[in-house]
């Protein structure tokens, strides 16, 4: 099998190409501090993350198999070092109830004003930030990285049923919250396109 | 309007309202964001502290190799007069101090045995 781009740098690296972590660091490098970002919502540990998956790949470039996309295991490692962080500092403690209270009437999909964007966006954050590491993990992989549910089972080590599981909880709480709101102030409409 | 059931299987069904909602707040949340450069200089740094520890663990693990090496040989030292010290033409004395030699090393021999490894 030939090597893809991953796998030709990772083989340069096994020699001590510095430049050759390099180039993979580049490409994504914006991928994995997002998703850590997402996760964590903290800008210091999202990027001591990302250094630390970086310094993985050279630890462990031996152990990469260079025919295999690298961008899952990054993904692995990332995930398991935030919830490293998250176990050491216990940040997953916030309740849930109240959160998405504030949600503004007559929003739409993809609110445009300003305002309404920032107020959305901080309720949605907010109630994301709400769930349960595992729940917020997987509605991270599969909504900003838009992993499929095989792929988050490799990312997260576990079986594809358990995936679907915790998705189908995530966004079973969302939705609820959301409605919960929506019976609070009936003549709120939601107008989604 | 009321939301749809929550879907079971993801992947065969369209994405609807509360999908989009989570997923454009997500993306407007953290798509302008991008690592610091120091980052990179850190993973830098990184290397270069495990490339300078690098040389001196295998030099450690040499040295231990080279001791465990020297350990074996006295072992063997120790060990070869075994026959001799039961040998009736020696004089008393020498077997005595040939036995006494023997019972000392059995009883330092655990101990090193567990220093090296």
């Amino acid at each position: 099998m030939s090597l893809s781009e991953d796998g030709q740098l990772i083989s340069q690296i096994r020699k001590g190409n510095i430049l050759a972590l390099e180039v993979l660091y580049e490409k994504y490098k914006g991928q994995v501090y997002r998703t850590a970002l997402a996760i964590t919502r903290d800008r210091v540990a999202a990027e001591d993350i990302l250094q630390d998956c970086f310094l993985k790949v050279y630890t462990h470039v031996d152990k990469l198999d260079g025919s295999l996309p690298l961008s899952p295991w990054l993904y692995r490692v990332a995930v398991n070092l935030s919830y490293n962080w998250a176990s050491a500092s216990r940040r997953w403690l916030i309740p849930l109830e109240g959160v998405i209270d504030h949600l503004v009437a007559g929003t739409r999909t993809l609110p445009e004003s300003t305002f309404e964007r920032g107020e959305v966006q901080h309720v949605i954050q907010k109630a994301i930030a709400s769930l349960s590491f595992e729940h917020r993990v997987v509605i991270v992989l599969f909504y900003l990285d838009g992993f499929s549910l095989n792929e988050i089972a490799y990312i997260l080590d576990c079986p594809v049923g358990t995936v679907k599981s915790r998705l189908h909880y995530a966004r079973q709480n969302l939705r609820r919250k959301l409605e919960r709101d929506r019976h609070l102030s009936p003549e709120v409409v939601y107008e989604f396109s | 309007m009321s939301f749809p059931k929550t879907q079971l299987k993801m992947e065969e069904q369209p994405l609807d309202e509360i999908d989009q909602l989570i997923r454009w707040a997500l993306l407007d949340a953290v798509a302008s964001e991008e690592p610091s450069p120091q980052v990179w200089q850190d993973i830098k740094a990184g290397l270069m502290t495990r490339s300078r520890t690098m040389p001196s663990q295998s030099g450690a693990e040499h040295l231990r190799r080279q001791f465990a090496s020297a350990l074996k040989a006295w072992v063997l030292a120790v060990f070869a007069p075994l026959e001799v010290s039961w040998d009736p033409r020696l004089a008393a004395r020498e077997r005595s101090y040939l036995i006494w030699r023997e019972n000392l090393s059995l009883l330092v021999m655990p101990m090193a045995v567990r220093m090296v490894y």
